[in-house]
């Protein structure tokens, strides 16, 4: 219903904008993505006629939104921006009531069922009770709830937001996004909506589109758009992202890309067992400390695999959620062998990854000293039916040391040279 | 199924409004008409309009209903005028501009005016025609000074506000500096120039001054009252009054336009009367919301009657008091205690 065909739109000589297409259906909730200055805005309001675009169209069911006058336009798309300052203390339901102003004659007052329709988007919106306090004296959250009324009163069809959970806590974002959507189904919108927040792009939206430098980089469905390698595109920016168990949305989780303070230098080798994250503080502490540090099994994707890439850490790497093959079974213990302490973390062990245990056997072995991390207790994380438990007794009884959690581990490491 | 939801009867609260205002300002005219150094008493002042309007002969206090209908009606209706002419055209401003500080002087019509007027003065064409000379001129420079504003605010066909603020301060400015070298040269004429720009209602005193100035500003005004819905809109700002359906730009135009106009006919029969256009509104805005659909009309009949009074002060304070002087001296307070407040 709504389409840009290739629009280029800019403010000055340079566009904001190059080439951009999208389309809008009924019924469907699209999010707009991408860093600050990618031009979101901007699409918006080439979408709404505010902007006219140099090049391409923005059609409205086949009609080129620039030859509408304002007001057929306004009947059949309304805007809530990001801000909304608004100046003179209007009532809430004055406010609301503007909304209707489209559908007004030129010098006529509003009509019994422009009051009725006003008083009903009110409702829907929870701004009822706010009808009669003056705009101005409202909270954010309450004012964008009340923009939203305002421009659901246009009676649209097609509904652009701005951005509309900026300033906005973390319940007031559900609850405008919950509402948002749900009316998307109910009346059959066409509704685009900004959000800075990829996690809740991800989970309200059908179909995304990120933007980047003024320009599509990717659109489709929530799984295919937030990606790590989209993101590291468009943002510049290393995360992670995981399907969310049980909505089967992406989540983003950020890295950080501080590097890490280095105090002093230490000729200890370390070399770190672990997996599932039990890794990330030990690699932090241990670089921080200046131990050259070596990872052993860890599967890509898996937070130690991201961390120890991320520190740019020696690591013997498995395919994602595999388990460990007999080629990084064989470097795994090459690179143990060839420290001179072994640390093993509290991994939870199944089948797959029980060579991380006899890695360390091995390196007992030859005389390596290693410092085993029984936290949580072994027991709560034999997944293998008792022989993750087997084997830590053997490395225990061929003289491992056990520590009972990270810090006892760090205090031993503090007096190695 | 939600109840029927409470109407408010926008219709009833401005004819209410309005009928209601109107009628203070009717009798407010009356009052002030026969208050002066000749007391003109309500009962003759009944039976005058009586007799006018039934056609019949002058009764027996013919000279006082002369004093009342050529000497304080026309003055007073005036007064009314202007008042209405620079209190819209203010709100109107205030609402466009989303300026609280705007008033109808901003738009650097006074500032032509008072050039065109100070220059007729200087140059003794003022006094053609009975006056209608210099209020003519006045008014042509007041305009002309308006489309050099516009022209420079205005760039790649829009308008944007805040260079229409500075175009019309700085060409105001301008004008002023030009005044000032008028006045330098003067002589003589000095005083009389700055009676003029001090705002007062006593030198046009005749009914067909009083009625072409009507003219110009009640269509004005009306013009103005037909931007009041989207005046409204303009309030959640440009960009949201777009989308709400409203050409911006012709908008801004027409707004800038009638009340450049209006204000120019104020100017050029009464000189700078100075803030009524500035403060009226906002008491209007206080009193009845800011809805400019009341707003505007509510403006003119208070800063109709406001002038009135004001004016009828000044008469009380000597012949030659300017009623700007006045104005001023109680819209500064005021406005102290507005800027105070926010």
């Amino acid at each position: 219903m709504l389409e840009a065909l290739a629009i280029t739109v800019g403010y000055t000589e340079t566009p904001v904008l190059r080439d951009v297409s999208l389309s809008a259906a009924r019924g469907q909730f699209i999010g707009l993505v991408g860093p600050n200055g990618s031009g979101k805005s901007t699409l918006l309001r080439a979408l709404s006629r505010v902007l006219a675009p140099s090049r391409g169209q923005v059609l409205l069911d086949g009609v080129d939104v620039c030859r509408m006058p304002a007001r057929d336009l306004a009947r059949r798309l309304a805007v809530v921006a990001q801000d909304n300052p608004v100046h003179f203390d209007f009532a809430v339901r004055d406010v609301v009531l503007m909304g209707r102003a489209p559908h007004l004659p030129r010098f006529g007052l509003e009509r019994p069922q422009d009051y009725a329709i006003a008083e009903q988007c009110m409702e829907l919106t929870s701004t009822a009770l706010l009808a009669d306090r003056p705009i101005t004296a409202l909270s954010g959250g309450e004012r964008q709830r009340c923009m939203i009324a305002r421009a659901l009163a246009q009676e649209p069809e097609v509904l652009l937001l701005d951005e509309p959970t900026a300033h906005l806590d973390i319940a007031h974002q559900i609850e405008i996004l919950d509402l948002t959507r749900k009316l998307t189904a109910s009346r059959g919108l066409a509704t685009l909506v900004v959000l800075h927040d990829l996690n809740l792009a991800g989970q309200y939206c059908d179909h995304l589109v990120l933007l980047a430098e003024g320009r599509v980089i990717a659109t489709g469905r929530p799984q295919e758009v937030v990606t790590e390698t989209h993101i590291r595109e468009a943002y510049g920016a290393e995360v992670q992202v995981r399907l969310h168990p049980t909505t089967g949305r992406p989540y983003v989780t950020l890295l950080s890309r501080m590097p890490i303070s280095v105090v002093g230098k230490r000729s200890t080798r370390i070399h770190l067992i672990c997996g599932a994250g039990t890794g990330v503080e030990l690699m932090h502490q241990l670089t921080h400390l200046g131990f050259a540090v070596s990872v052993g099994v860890v599967n890509v994707a898996d937070s130690d695999q991201v961390e120890a890439e991320a520190l740019g850490l020696t690591r013997v790497e498995e395919a994602p959620f595999s388990p460990i093959g007999d080629e990084s079974h064989r470097r795994n213990c090459d690179l143990a062998r060839a420290a001179e302490v072994v640390i093993v973390t509290g991994i939870p062990f199944g089948r797959g990854n029980l060579q991380n245990l006899e890695a360390a056997i091995r390196a007992r072995g030859v005389g390596r000293r290693v410092l085993l991390i029984d936290d949580p207790p072994i027991a709560g994380r034999d997944f293998a039916e008792g022989e993750a438990i087997a084997r830590q007794r053997q490395i225990v009884n061929a003289g491992a040391e056990v520590c009972h959690d990270t810090a006892e581990v760090m205090r031993i490491a503090e007096e190695l040279p | 199924m939600t109840p029927a939801p409470p109407r408010r009867a926008l219709l009833a609260r401005l004819v209410g409004l309005t009928s209601g205002l109107s009628a203070f300002l009717l009798v407010t005219i009356l009052l002030a008409a026969g208050i002066g150094a000749e007391p003109v008493p309500l009962a003759v002042i009944a039976d005058s309009v009586r007799r006018a309007l039934g056609h019949l002969p002058p009764g027996p206090q013919a000279h006082l209903a002369t004093i009342f209908w050529q000497l304080r009606l026309p003055r007073v209706a005036l007064g009314a005028i202007v008042g209405m002419a620079l209190s819209v055209a203010g709100g109107s401003l205030q609402g466009l501009l989303m300026n609280p500080l705007a008033d109808p002087y901003l738009v650097g019509v006074s500032a032509g005016a008072a050039l065109g007027a100070s220059a007729a003065l200087l140059f003794h064409v003022g006094d053609l025609g009975g006056g209608i000379a210099k209020c003519l001129i006045a008014f042509l420079t007041g305009a002309g000074t308006m489309v050099i504003v516009l022209w420079l605010a205005r760039s790649r066909r829009r308008i944007s506000r805040d260079a229409f603020i500075l175009a019309g301060v700085v060409v105001g400015s301008f004008m002023w500096a030009l005044v000032t070298m008028v006045m330098s040269f003067a002589g003589t004429d000095l005083q009389v120039i700055v009676h003029w720009l001090m705002g007062n209602l006593s030198s046009e005193v005749n009914w067909s001054v009083v009625a072409v100035t009507a003219a110009v500003s009640l269509a004005g005004c009306v013009a103005l009252y037909s931007y009041a819905r989207d005046l409204n809109l303009l309030a959640l700002g440009e960009e949201q009054a777009r989308q709400l359906g409203v050409e911006t730009e012709s908008l801004k135009l027409g707004v800038i336009l009638c009340s450049a106009l209006v204000t120019a006919a104020a100017v050029s029969v009464s000189g700078i009367i100075g803030f009524v256009g500035l403060v009226v509104p906002h008491i209007a805005r206080k009193l009845f919301g800011p809805d400019h659909r009341v707003l505007l009309p509510a403006s003119g009949l208070l800063g109709a009657a406001f002038l009135v009074w004001a004016d009828t002060l000044a008469r009380g304070l000597g012949e030659y008091f300017p009623v700007g002087v006045l104005t001023s001296l109680l819209g500064a307070p005021f406005f102290f205690y507005l800027l105070k407040r926010r």
